[in-house]
């Protein structure tokens, strides 16, 4: 039973510390948290019954890591959208483009009559 | 999967279409220098993330003979994003400022290694729209699609359910607009569900217009599902939040800061 759940316990812990690195970093608390308890209950049990109780530390300690990382990313870094000079350019042009598209469109009295 | 959630974010919020067939609104309240920002986040188990920046511009533009209203609409990821699935979407509308009813309407779409282009140019006489569209390294592909002489793109729609004079609208009025989507026209429908306050970011507590938007006929039926937008009941109708159910959870956008 104890190593059922630190077993469970490392994979969620994992699972936490994968999302914690990537942008949906905000998801990692559930399975961080989920590994962090079971990672107790695994340490509690085999503290009770004297057994080793290193690879629970593991799971707990992991789990800590993604918590910390997940809840650091959140307080810490803002989301912001970098200034992208090449598409503010491909935008200005899009505009110029569509300048002479409307200009064409002008040109054709019979359609312009709507357009006023 | 983005691209269809960003599309799915575009229906939405474009959505917000107009008025029933054959009159189209007086704009009374969209002006040119008015620049909204929006936070984009997709919403599982109640939990948000927050993946992209939408921006709602408007401008004046000169040609030779007339002026007309540019209405521009970006959606770029985060950075955080960038390296996994990077976004640069434009879209544009040029609409007759009196009336926002669309002279020609650009999409260019930047969506991981997808890019497309597409351009409808409306001449409404002719009741046609001619469409083109460019994919990567292809050619040009014209094709003119019906419209009528209301039909909008899905630009202008957003800013034409704007303008509605929903103080006069009973609670569960529907209204039905056309609009050219994938050089196809669509029909969408805005139920008038009443009024709801709405907590628009940094500005406080606003009285909105709750509005459900639905889908007729086959072409969006994909995108079907819960679908709601919050306008301000003010003089700013600034569409204060879009939410819409998808099968994997669901996608909300919120106001997060306004100019004008």
């Amino acid at each position: 039973m104890n190593k059922l759940f630190a077993f469970l316990g490392l994979l969620s812990a994992l699972l936490g510390l994968v999302f914690s690195f990537l942008p949906i970093s905000n998801l990692a608390i559930f399975p961080a948290i989920f590994g962090f308890l079971l990672g107790i209950i695994a340490l509690t049990i085999a503290k009770r019954k004297n057994q080793n109780f290193s690879f629970a530390k593991i799971v707990v300690i992991l789990s800590l890591v993604a918590i910390v990382i997940s809840v650091g990313k959140q307080l810490l870094i803002d989301n912001k959208v970098v200034e992208d000079t090449e598409f503010n350019q491909k935008t200005e042009k899009s505009k110029q483009d569509a300048v002479k598209d409307l200009e064409e469109l002008e040109n054709l009295d019979e359609e312009l009559e709507d357009l006023e | 999967m983005y691209k269809k959630i960003t599309l799915l974010a575009l229906f939405i919020i474009i959505t917000s279409f107009s008025t029933s067939s054959n009159t189209s609104s007086e704009n009374n309240y969209i002006k040119s220098g008015e620049d909204l920002t929006f936070i984009a986040s997709f919403n599982v188990s109640g939990v948000m993330t927050d993946i992209a920046e939408i921006r709602m511009q408007t401008s004046t533009v000169k040609t030779k003979i007339r002026e007309l209203l540019r209405l521009k609409c970006t959606a770029s990821t985060y950075s955080s994003w960038d390296n996994y699935f990077r976004v640069r979407d434009l879209y544009e509308s040029y609409v007759n400022p009196n009336t926002l009813l669309p002279s020609l309407f650009k999409r260019s779409i930047e969506e991981g290694n997808y890019k497309k282009n597409l351009k409808y140019l409306f001449k409404r006489k002719s009741k046609i729209a001619v469409s083109t569209l460019n994919k990567k390294g292809r050619k040009d592909f014209k094709t003119n699609v019906s419209i009528d002489y209301n039909t909008l793109d899905i630009v202008s729609a957003i800013y034409n359910i704007r303008t509605l004079d929903y103080d006069n609208f009973s609670v569960g009025k529907k209204i039905t607009k056309k609009l050219v989507i994938d050089s196809q026209i669509e029909t969408i429908t805005v139920k008038y569900l009443g009024k709801e306050p709405i907590k628009v970011g940094k500005y406080g507590t606003k009285e909105c217009y709750k509005l459900s938007i639905g889908f007729i006929g086959k072409g969006l039926e994909k995108a079907k599902g819960g679908k709601y937008i919050w306008i301000t009941a003010d003089e700013d109708r600034l569409p204060a939040l879009i939410k819409a159910s998808i099968p994997i959870g669901a996608i909300q956008i919120r106001l997060s800061n306004f100019t004008k």
